[in-house]
């Protein structure tokens, strides 16, 4: 991966520190004219052509101290500088405002502070209207170690460096750890043990050792971590516990016990009672219908750490801190390494919530007499969604389906862009709600044209939403639409892998007919055709709004 | 604090301890370059509450010219 950092101040030290921890980056030639050296097709960054631009501006160099009216002018103008300079393909994370220094004490909530309240509000519009622009948390970065220790006067006067060596080792390592978030796929799911984990002691001897969670003290310490791990889920991370308790004993504490910062409802499935964790955490993938590569165990146990280490080596099991204190540094571990994202899309905060409703489906369908007396009760509803404006969502679930994936085929950034722009071709997207819930878009299909013939390219589905026939109705749906516009026949095509058995049967069940199979070692693909004269009786329960 | 200045200046620098004495001239360190200079002048400010002149500071060429700055 090849990256830039681009600045109006020196950032020499901050590339050679990049280059020296094995990242491939553009020489510094200079400073300022971050922008022209964008804007010139002919500069030495276009042609380098990075896959990751850094953009850090110094915001009182870029009003030049001034904080005047002119100054909001400076800032719009760079910020419509930028929307020229970027090119389609690529990333860009702009750092944020920072402003520093003996000016900002002068008038403390003055105009200074407006202005860099402004430029974080620019940044964070710019953001959201561009799906290849990400904010770099710099302000959180300098502030975190303070401007005594971050800033250095002397350097800045001698050579435009502002950072010293601490914050410039900061940096990078956000800088490094920004680039591997593009790359890596984030986990889903983090199991919890209770005790000594959510709160201290044991619980169910109440009688005897009180257990600790409170305002105060270590009681404090694992409040502290629940309110860490309560972030986390309103961001996206799925809560499960795995714990070895009396159940009563431990909902009792989870639903009435004032200090517990997490409720019953943040928690999408749970297993308490006497079971070994290894097969609790494997109901847990079942119930969620999550794989259990995405799940990561957390217990203070060593024991069950290493039992579960040993029986389902595809988890994350990492370790747990021994000096309690540092609990909720912990959960801020846990979130770096295992779960966060690039970019948070509307999708994760609504996550968590949306697999503790598909608990309560599994419930639902339990207590059925039978699987379309359980359909039905759902009351699904499909809605048809503009691809164009949830670009973001498209290529989420076309590179992170592994289950219901036909051809599973992984998309850049550019690639979406092109697929989207391509005439011959047809996106369809669609969200799923029912009684229980919203589970946002749930599904995509691309669709090539050639005369009166179509061939379905790509079909994924949300594992969250497999086993509802809800793929009976997009079909139906997408064959009504290329039939009212004159097209004779559909081709359909499934290529194996690893994750995608639970699908190779799906145009078969559709009433495609098989024309072509072909083994490659491991890899079978299949070839369907379906005249579309033909109209099959398809049984699902779906209304569509 | 000489002790202190040298170790400082090997942190900095990213080189082994003991690799710096009060005779070395800065020319004979590969790393210590004119940015390294600069970062070097401004962590003895920032650390060690050493400010050396700025004028005087890109003058030096020693470990021993920087030693005479300091102690005046």
């Amino acid at each position: 991966m090849k990256i830039a950092v681009l600045s109006n101040i020196n950032m020499d030290l901050i590339i050679r520190k990049l280059k020296g921890a094995g990242m491939e980056v553009l020489p510094q030639e200079g400073f300022g004219n971050e922008l022209g050296r964008m804007l010139d097709k002919a500069s030495s960054y276009s042609c380098y052509a990075p896959d990751i631009t850094f953009l850090f501006t110094d915001v009182l160099e870029l009003i030049d101290h001034e904080p005047s009216e002119r100054a909001y002018e400076s800032i719009d103008k760079w910020f419509n500088t930028f929307r020229n300079a970027i090119q389609g393909k690529g990333l860009y994370y702009v750092a944020n405002a920072y402003v520093y220094g003996v000016e900002k004490w002068i008038n403390p909530t003055g105009l200074m502070v407006e202005i860099s309240g402004y430029y974080d509000r620019a940044l964070k519009s710019f953001v959201s209207s561009h799906k290849n622009v990400r904010i770099f948390p710099y302000k959180q970065i300098m502030e975190d170690l303070g401007e005594s220790v971050a800033i250095n006067t002397k350097t800045f006067l001698m050579g435009k460096i502002l950072h010293t060596t601490k914050a410039t080792d900061n940096i990078c390592t956000e800088i490094i750890h920004r680039a591997e978030l593009e790359e890596r796929t984030p986990k889903k799911v983090l199991v919890l043990d209770l005790d000594n984990t959510l709160w201290g002691g044991l619980c169910g001897e109440d009688d005897t050792t009180p257990i600790l969670l409170s305002d105060s003290g270590k009681g404090l310490v694992y409040k502290n971590f629940q309110r860490v791990l309560r972030m986390m889920k309103d961001n996206g991370v799925i809560l499960a516990i795995a714990s070895k308790n009396n159940e009563a004993d431990a909902l009792r504490i989870i639903e009435k016990h004032p200090h517990m910062a997490l409720k019953p409802e943040d928690f999408a499935a749970r297993k308490i009672g006497w079971f070994n964790k290894d097969e609790s955490i494997r109901e847990l993938s079942k119930e969620l219908s999550l794989g259990i590569d995405s799940f990561v165990f957390v217990d203070d146990s060593p024991n069950e750490r290493k039992l579960v280490k040993m029986n389902i080596p595809e988890a994350e099991v990492p370790y747990f801190p021994e000096d309690i204190e540092k609990l909720p540094e912990f959960g801020l571990f846990l979130y770096r390494e295992f779960f966060e994202k690039p970019r948070l899309t509307a999708e994760d905060s609504n996550k968590a919530k949306q697999y503790s409703d598909n608990v309560k489906r599994k419930e639902l369908e339990a207590g059925s007499k039978t699987f379309d007396d359980y359909l039905r009760s759902l009351g699904t509803v499909l809605k048809k969604v503009s691809p164009g404006e949830n670009a973001d969502r498209l290529r989420d679930m076309l590179n992170k389906t592994n289950q219901f994936n036909l051809t599973t085929r992984r998309y850049t950034h550019e690639e979406i862009s092109d697929v989207l722009n391509d005439p011959s071709k047809t996106i369809f997207m669609y969200s799923a709600r029912d009684e229980f819930g919203d589970s946002g878009i749930i599904a995509a299909l691309i669709a090539k044209r050639s005369a009166d013939e179509v061939s379905i390219t790509d079909f994924v589905m949300s594992c969250r939403v497999m086993g509802r026939r809800i793929e009976y109705a997009i079909i139906d749906d997408v064959e009504d639409i290329f039939r009212s516009e004159g097209v004779k026949t559909v081709r359909g095509k499934y290529v194996s892998t690893a994750k995608n058995m639970p699908v190779e049967g799906l145009y078969a069940d559709l009433g495609y007919e098989l024309v072509n199979e072909e083994k490659t070692g491991l890899e079978v693909t299949k070839d369907y055709i379906h005249k579309l004269n033909i109209i099959p009786d398809r049984k699902y329960y779906v209304n569509w709004e | 604090m000489e002790g202190k200045i040298i170790a400082l200046i090997e942190d900095v620098l990213g080189i082994e301890k003991g690799s710096i004495n009060r005779n070395t001239r800065i020319e004979d360190v590969e790393e210590w370059d004119s940015l390294m200079h600069v970062m070097i002048i401004g962590e003895l400010e920032n650390r060690l509450s050493i400010s050396v002149p700025l004028e005087e500071a890109a003058e030096v060429e020693s470990v021993d010219e920087l030693m005479k700055l300091i102690e005046g």
